[in-house]
């Protein structure tokens, strides 16, 4: 086992994943060391098949890695049963994904207050909470609000909202703005950006240059390793000028 | 490190998140869910209903005092009890309910009059057999002579509509008397007891308003019909009124004396069970109708709940994977195992809750609507609306388990998906099914060890009565095996589809793409093909059964004549008079008979007298009769004439008296197994045998006949060709171990030479002898019937009109008529409904699993429609859809239908007639699906329906 500092919110110790057996196999990521501390922006990029969303579902605890291990604020995850793995979703991880983000019977507030009240907090306490947390995106007058009365663009800060409600300090992020135009895209990374900002450990996957500038960190993959890692940016006009955006 | 341990309110929490998430769910999905709902709902209707219904067919203690007795006190009338040692039931007067049984001659009934007890008024009620006459025929009406209007007969007689009677001649009448004679007030109407004038309608409340009774006064009624034998003192009841209960230590002495009592106390108050037993007499058991009841009502019901069940299973499954994503977000929010599954389930007990409430609502309802109309139309069918709380609570119970159960499933399939593919997806990857073929392999095994065991058990025991006796085992191994081999097909559906429609390579595109997209999506093909499944097991079963009881009833069927013949007797037997002297018997004139039946029924072929040797006349029968005398003399005939059994050509019989062997030649044919009658034996000739027994009579048989002998129809009374032809006293009682159809004892003997003229059918005739041997042998051969040949069965219509006619020519109203139908084949309507009741089943689960195999394939019809695929690839694939979840679920039902109701109707009585229907089978197994696949593409629109894009279902 690796040794951690205490900033370290997420690390990735020498993990493959393969999918399938024998002449079928498909190694999806090899031996990958990659930390991610507190307040630290980490962008993932790379060609389609490279990897990031299998990376990004090891680092949740939604698939399971061949080998290696994946630890969470210290915790290895392989240890952890599926109820347990449930419960480090509720308490530590959030999950941002490109589209379909919401669950569609329950309102902003609800979809925010889920994690909370899954884990028995009681609502009014809950709804209290994700109201916070969607004054903290921006969105508080659509508390009540279903998904098919929400923009794109709405839809995607609720889902920040919910990944970051309680004490979770890891976001993890697969394309959020892929479904969205660029000028609302840009405001979600600018509310991933600040979430990273106030302290949360944030991994956005995205093939898109001009995302990926708003990160402290570029980690590029192809072929399941990672190839390069990039400099912090913190001018995100400037990533975008050298990538020719 | 993180802490990860379950808090103390996670779990009701989670579950309150599921019960919020499931019932926008439903809302969000009206038709799915009202779908569920009524599949649940109106199997739990129709057993509450019906729940509801029987119990308000039985009267409540308050019911029964107030439709009985009204405000009486009690009602006192005779006891049918064989002795004085009889207890009768505290709240039916007319049943005994203890009793040591024995019938004591010396017994005579006191009368009830003479028990009544001092200190109240006597309200009597007399009830009468009148007539009336309607054309030429005098038909049957029921007097009643009671002051119907009393006071203290409020709520058992009502006055409907007119007065009083006030004149001499008026009368009160039920609704049903002016409805049947199309009588008014103020018509004047003759009957048997004098000529009245109904002046008003009058509902007795245990009766129905449809029965044709006149209410009459004591001073209206003649002495002499007042006191017409049979008519007294039994049709005599005797209302007390007063303050003074009538008590059960009171009805005890009076059923002593053979009088029966209806108290209002006793009713109310019942005295315990112990003390309805005569002493001495064991206590009756227990009854069990109400286990019975309860038993088939919850057979039944788990039978149809596990039908709708599977057919709500398959749209459950298909919610469960258009939630899939909504679920797995679930899941990538925090949410454990069974909080996804319990999100499911919590539809399941929201659609559930609805419909069991909606069900038992409705049930109810409908119940309560059907009683309240049948009163008011005057019927006493049902006594008032009582619900059975414990059937509807039951009903309910079942229902909400079903639900749960056919949500329960889909849920752990769900629940058990990778929450990271379902997001990549939108589908849940299939479960292993391996567990589950596993399971289903080892039950169908299981089943197949029962079936063997109770097939082989079933033919190990030769002897008849060991047979009987192994019965129940044999019947419990087979259909416990026919059960788990049902359950075993539903276990191992998943892999049979997968199996099925591994190799489709070679079917054109429709039936690929369906086969495939069967295999592909089993969690909703499945509960389909499983419910398609039980139904045609049901079905198979039912049909093999049902075509087994018909032969059964074909091949016992008993004729009384050829088909469409009727005998009509040419003298009439009166009854004797209250003092026992004797009336001359009615004779009437074959001529007239004939043009009567021809008159009412217009389809008589031909008729031809038909003599016998004497009939049995003024022949006094019963305890006590003097046998020193003749028993024939110039005014009465106690002699029949039977044809004896040679030794050795007896049926077999084993030591219970069950036929040992019912293909055996002696069991078989005419009279074989039937004891003697007056008519058995024919006199006549070749024009008798051709019109009685269908059969042309050769010249060998006219020789025999011409030689004194007897043209005999069944082989079995023949030995070295003569016939014994015995007369029997019938006053006499014969006990004969090696022939008990032998009743009285043989006074004469004479064997005759004989030739069998065997009949097409299994006639109650010995044979045909010639007028001179019955002549010489002092048979007295008389014109004995008038047989009627009809070209056609006669419809009901016809055979009340007959009978009509008739009872005018004989002046004797109760005579009916009845011409002998042969086998039916009505019943085939039966048999069909079977096929029809699977078929609709079928097509409503062949046609869900369509509808949703058509919205989960939207996409692929956009990507078909996109490379130019026909519109009408559409509905030739909605057609294969249902084709194939029909057609498998139905070949699978056929075989475990079919296979043990053969063998279960080979273990029973039924053994020798065990048939299988295959044209319905077939029709069952392949015409039912094609039918299917028909509707489904000729209700499929070709073109694909517009739709709004809803994220996330």
């Amino acid at each position: 086992m690796s040794v951690q500092g205490p900033q370290q919110v997420l690390e990735l110790a020498k993990v493959s994943r393969t999918f399938g057996e024998g002449a079928t196999a498909v190694a999806a990521l090899r031996d990958v060391e990659l930390t991610i501390k507190a307040g630290e922006f980490v962008a993932v990029m790379g060609p389609s098949g490279s990897g990031k969303s299998s990376l990004l579902a090891l680092a949740g605890g939604l698939d399971r890695p061949t080998s290696g291990g994946v630890f969470v604020e210290s915790t290895p995850l392989a240890g952890l049963g599926l109820n347990e793995l449930a419960r480090l979703r509720r308490r530590a991880v959030g999950y941002v994904f490109q589209d379909f983000n919401l669950v569609p019977t329950l309102t902003a507030a609800e979809n925010v207050a889920l994690p909370l009240e899954l884990d028995g907090t009681a609502w009014k306490r809950a709804r209290r909470q994700a109201l916070d947390a969607l004054r903290q995106v921006g969105i508080p007058e659509l508390a009540d609000r279903f998904m098919d009365q929400m923009s794109g663009g709405q839809q995607q800060r609720v889902a920040i909202a919910r990944a970051v409600v309680g004490q979770r300090r890891l976001i993890l992020a697969d394309e959020p703005t892929g479904a969205l135009d660029s000028t609302t895209g840009q405001g979600v990374m600018e509310v991933l950006r600040a979430r990273a900002d106030a302290g949360a450990a944030v991994m956005l996957v995205t093939h898109e240059a001009r995302h990926a500038a708003w990160a402290d960190r570029v980690v590029f993959l192809r072929d399941g390793r990672i190839v390069d890692q990039a400099a912090a940016m913190h001018d995100p006009a400037m990533l975008l000028a050298q990538a020719g955006l | 490190m993180l802490d990860l341990a379950p808090t103390r309110t996670g779990r009701r929490s989670s579950f309150r998140v599921a019960l919020r998430v499931a019932r926008r769910d439903i809302r969000r999905h009206k038709g799915r869910s009202l779908l569920i709902i009524l599949l649940i709902m109106l199997p739990v209707a129709g057993m509450t209903g019906a729940a509801t219904l029987f119990q308000s067919s039985q009267k409540t203690p308050e019911e029964i005092v107030r439709f009985e007795l009204g405000g009486t006190q009690a009602r006192f009338s005779t006891l049918p009890a064989p002795n004085a040692h009889s207890v009768q039931d505290p709240l039916n007067d007319a049943m005994v309910v203890s009793s040591t049984g024995v019938y004591d001659p010396d017994f005579k009934p006191a009368n009830p009059r003479d028990l009544l007890p001092p200190g109240y008024e006597v309200l009597p009620l007399r009830q009468l057999n009148l007539t009336t006459g309607v054309g030429s025929a005098l038909v049957s009406l029921q007097g009643r002579v009671v002051d119907a209007l009393h006071p203290a007969f409020a709520g058992k007689f009502t006055l409907l509509e007119g007065r009083a009677p006030q004149a001499a001649g008026e009368a009160l009448v039920s609704p049903g008397l002016l409805e049947r004679f199309s009588l008014g007030f103020g018509e004047e109407f003759t009957t048997s007891a004098g000529t009245f004038v109904p002046v008003g309608t009058v509902r007795d409340a245990d009766a129905s308003d449809r029965n044709s009774v006149i209410f009459l006064r004591q001073e209206q009624v003649p002495e002499a019909v007042l006191n017409e034998g049979p008519q007294s003192p039994h049709s005599m009841s005797y209302y007390l009124v007063g303050s003074e209960p009538v008590t059960w230590p009171q009805i005890l002495a009076a059923n002593r004396q053979g009088v029966s009592v209806l108290s209002r106390s006793v009713v109310l108050n019942p005295p315990s069970l112990a003390e309805r037993n005569v002493d001495g007499v064991p206590p009756p058991p227990s009854s069990s109708g109400a286990v019975a009841l309860y038993t088939t009502f919850g057979l039944v019901a788990v039978l149809a709940l596990l039908e709708v069940g599977l057919l709500a299973g398959a749209a459950f499954a298909v919610g469960a994977k258009r939630q899939v994503r909504e679920l797995a977000l679930l899941a990538a929010s925090g949410a454990d195992t069974p909080t996804v599954r319990s999100v499911v389930t919590s539809a399941g007990l929201w659609l559930g809750s609805i419909a069991v409430l909606a069900g038992a609502a409705l049930g109810l309802g409908s119940g309560a609507a059907v009683v309240y109309w049948v009163r008011s139309m005057g019927s006493a069918r049902f006594a008032g609306v009582h619900p059975d709380v414990l059937l509807t609570v039951v009903a309910m119970v079942l229902g909400l388990v079903c639900c749960l159960l056919a949500a329960m499933a889909p849920a752990n399939q769900v629940a058990r998906q990778a929450a990271l593919g379902a997001l990549k997806s939108g589908r849940a990857p299939a479960g292993s099914a391996k567990r589950t073929t596993i399971a289903g392999a080892v039950l169908l095994l299981l089943a197949g060890a029962l079936l063997a065991a109770g097939w082989l058990l079933g033919e190990s025991a030769g002897d008849p009565d060991r047979r009987a006796g192994q019965l129940p085992v044999v019947t419990s191994l087979l259909i416990g095996g026919a059960v788990l081999a049902v359950a075993a097909l539903v276990l191992l559906a998943g892999y049979l589809v997968g199996l099925l429609t591994a190799r489709t390579g070679a079917l054109p595109l429709s039936l690929r793409m369906a086969a495939r997209d069967s295999a592909r999506n089993r969690g909703r093909t499945v509960p389909a093909v499983g419910a398609v499944l039980a139904a045609a097991t049901l079905a198979s079963a039912a049909l093999v059964l049902a075509a087994s009881q018909q032969a059964m009833m074909r091949e016992n069927h008993s004729w009384t004549a050829l088909e469409n013949q009727a005998f009509l007797p040419l003298s009439l037997e009166q009854p004797l008079l209250p003092d026992g002297s004797t009336q001359p018997a009615v004779v009437v004139d074959p001529a007239e008979l004939a043009s009567a039946v021809e008159g009412a029924t217009g389809n008589v072929a031909w008729t031809r007298t038909i003599s016998a040797p004497g009939y049995v006349h003024n022949c006094a029968f019963g305890n006590g009769t003097d046998l020193s005398g003749p028993a024939r003399t110039a005014t009465s005939n106690c002699l029949q004439y039977v044809l004896a059994t040679p030794a050795g050509n007896e049926c077999p019989m084993t030591p219970e008296r069950r036929v040992a062997d019912p293909n055996d030649w002696r069991c078989r044919g005419s009279m074989a197994q039937s004891p003697g009658a007056q008519g058995s034996i024919l006199v006549g000739g070749a024009d008798e045998i051709s019109a009685v027994l269908g059969a042309e009579a050769g010249p060998e048989a006219l020789a025999v006949l011409a030689d004194g002998g007897m043209v005999v129809t069944n082989p079995v009374f023949v030995r070295d060709g003569t016939v014994v032809l015995e007369g029997q006293d019938v006053r006499t009682q014969a006990q004969d171990p090696a022939d008990p159809s032998r009743m009285h004892e043989t006074v004469t003997s004479s064997t005759l030479p004989a030739i069998v003229v065997e009949p097409a059918q299994a006639l109650p005739y010995y044979g045909v002898i010639s007028p001179e041997t019955a002549r010489r042998l002092d048979l007295h051969p008389e014109p004995a019937e008038l047989l009627v040949q009809l070209t056609s069965f006669p419809s009901a219509g016809e055979r009340d009109a007959a009978a009509g006619a008739v009872a005018a020519v004989y002046q004797q109203p109760a005579v009916g008529f009845w011409a002998e139908p042969g086998i039916t084949q009505g019943d085939s309507w039966m048999t069909w409904s079977i096929v029809a009741i699977s078929a609709v089943i079928t097509f409503s689960a062949a046609g869900i699993t369509t509808g949703l195999s058509l919205a989960d394939a939207r996409a692929d019809h956009v990507t078909l429609a996109g490379i130019g695929a026909s519109p009408r690839l559409r509905k030739s694939l909605a057609g294969s859809q249902a084709l194939l979840t029909a057609g498998l679920g139905t070949l699978l039902g056929g075989i475990a239908g079919t296979l043990p109701a053969v063998l279960v109707a080979g273990s029973t009585e039924l053994r020798t007639a065990v048939e299988v229907p295959w044209l319905h089978l077939l029709a069952l197994v392949f015409a039912v699906p094609l039918a299917g696949g028909l509707l489904a593409w000729l209700f499929t629109r070709a073109r694909l329906p517009a739709s709004r894009r809803t994220l996330g279902t």
